[in-house]
């Protein structure tokens, strides 16, 4: 901890970086939030443990705004995040100084987190300065997924309609996903209006569905959607499933290869016709 | 009486090929199911999946997309971008439920009426083989 203090200290006094953005335990509550340190300020609160939940990456396009130069703490999915947001311009690396730091899994609740278990980049694919050991985990990916993708169709939607039946619309996901930034959200479109505002089962499906397409082969699995929402609906399952998709049919895993646009944006004349015709297993 | 259910199906296809296709299998009088419903659109690149999406939700059986063969495209690419889309688009409707044989993409020339007339028959069949199984994704509000 000692040694990203003195890197932050060292930085700012040459000039290299304006803002320091890290985690800082509130007062009140115990848990750690995102905050935002000056050049002045004292680094001795700055904090790096396993509570370090939230997804930095979502602050930077206002600060980008204000501060030339912005230091950011990276967990590995948080790097990953930090890829798709620069892969689509949002973000210009030259205002980045990137801290990876290793992480060994984050704990919600006193548990870890369930996108830990299966997290293979607990190191941050961008790194200006790196802390701590860091080593690429083995794990089998999408574990979760391959459960359900057993389950008959309909035994599948038994399964998702409980969840979408349960969402309050409150567009929590939404509001704290990096890579959800339309100015004008579908969901708030009012013409012509694809999805219905109110809450119930057929409106709360379409939300849900475009919610996840438009994510397709970008999403960084970051679990933010997952972790805000109120009625805890499995919003990474249905990530995750997609990711897999995607990997399966264009070879690409969003996030890990910074420089390529995202597979839904580019087009391919080889794509074979057989991946319209669903999954082969 | 029991009337039996015919299923619905959207057709989306685009205005160069298929629906011009779908236009020469009507001037060929080539016979086809009357269960399909014809949305034009410009391209099939024009195809959100948000239209596919839609359409199960409001509480159609099955959806068909079809554009120009790949390379044929009036617009030059439109259909590669909407060959990838879909395939992510059908590969969510599948995980969350929707059965396999609801969605049918597909490519039909401006010269295939036949072939078009033949894919809403075999379509059509498909979907009344699956009246028994459980419909997602409708519009009625399913009691949980």
């Amino acid at each position: 901890m000692n040694e990203i203090r003195n890197k932050i200290i060292e930085l700012f006094s040459k000039g290299e970086i304006d803002v320091m953005l890290g985690y800082r335990e509130d007062a009140t509550t115990g848990a750690l939030k995102a905050a935002v340190f000056k050049k002045d300020d004292t680094l001795d609160d700055l904090v790096f443990d396993e509570r370090c939940v939230q997804n930095l990456v979502n602050y930077l396009p206002t600060l980008t705004a204000r501060y030339k130069k912005i230091g950011i703490m990276l967990k590995g999915c948080d790097g990953r995040s930090l890829v798709t947001q620069l892969v689509e311009h949002r973000i210009n690396k030259n205002q980045i100084v990137a801290f990876s730091i290793a992480c060994d899994g984050v704990k919600v609740g006193g548990k870890t987190a369930e996108k830990c278990d299966d997290c293979a980049v607990n190191i941050s694919p961008i790194a200006d300065h790196a802390f701590g050991k860091q080593e690429p985990k083995k794990v089998p990916l999408y574990a979760r997924v391959r459960e359900i993708e057993k389950m008959a169709p309909a035994e599948r939607w038994k399964f998702f309609s409980e969840y979408f039946a349960k969402c309050e619309r409150c567009y929590a996901c939404r509001q704290i996903c990096p890579s959800c930034y339309c100015e004008i959200c579908i969901a708030d479109q009012q013409e012509p209006k694809w999805i219905e505002p109110s809450a119930k089962l057929s409106a709360n499906t379409m939300w849900h569905l475009i919610r996840a397409y438009h994510l397709a082969g970008r999403c960084a699995d970051c679990g933010e959607c997952e972790r805000v929402c109120p009625q805890e609906i499995p919003m990474r399952l249905l990530n995750n499933a997609l990711e897999k998709a995607v990997q399966e049919m264009f070879k690409v895993r969003p996030g890990t290869v910074p420089d390529e646009l995202p597979p839904l944006v580019v087009l391919s004349k080889d794509d074979p016709d057989s991946i319209l015709e669903g999954r082969n297993e | 009486m029991q009337i039996e259910k015919d299923p619905k199906i959207l057709a989306i296809l685009c205005k160069w090929c298929s629906y011009a296709g779908a236009d020469l299998a009507g001037t060929s009088r080539f016979k086809y199911p009357a269960n399909i419903r014809i949305v034009q659109v410009p391209c099939s690149g024009r195809v959100d999946p948000v239209m596919v999406f839609r359409a199960f939700v409001e509480g159609y059986d099955g959806v068909m997309v079809s554009g120009c063969h790949p390379g044929d495209c009036h617009y030059g690419t439109g259909n590669y971008h909407a060959r990838r889309r879909l395939a992510v688009a059908r590969r969510l409707l599948e995980f969350t439920g929707v059965h396999p044989d609801r969605m049918h993409f597909t490519w039909i020339s401006a010269a295939e009426g036949k072939k078009f007339a033949e894919e809403c028959a075999e379509f059509t069949e498909k979907l009344r083989n699956l009246s028994g199984t459980e419909k997602t994704l409708a519009r009625e509000e399913i009691a949980t």
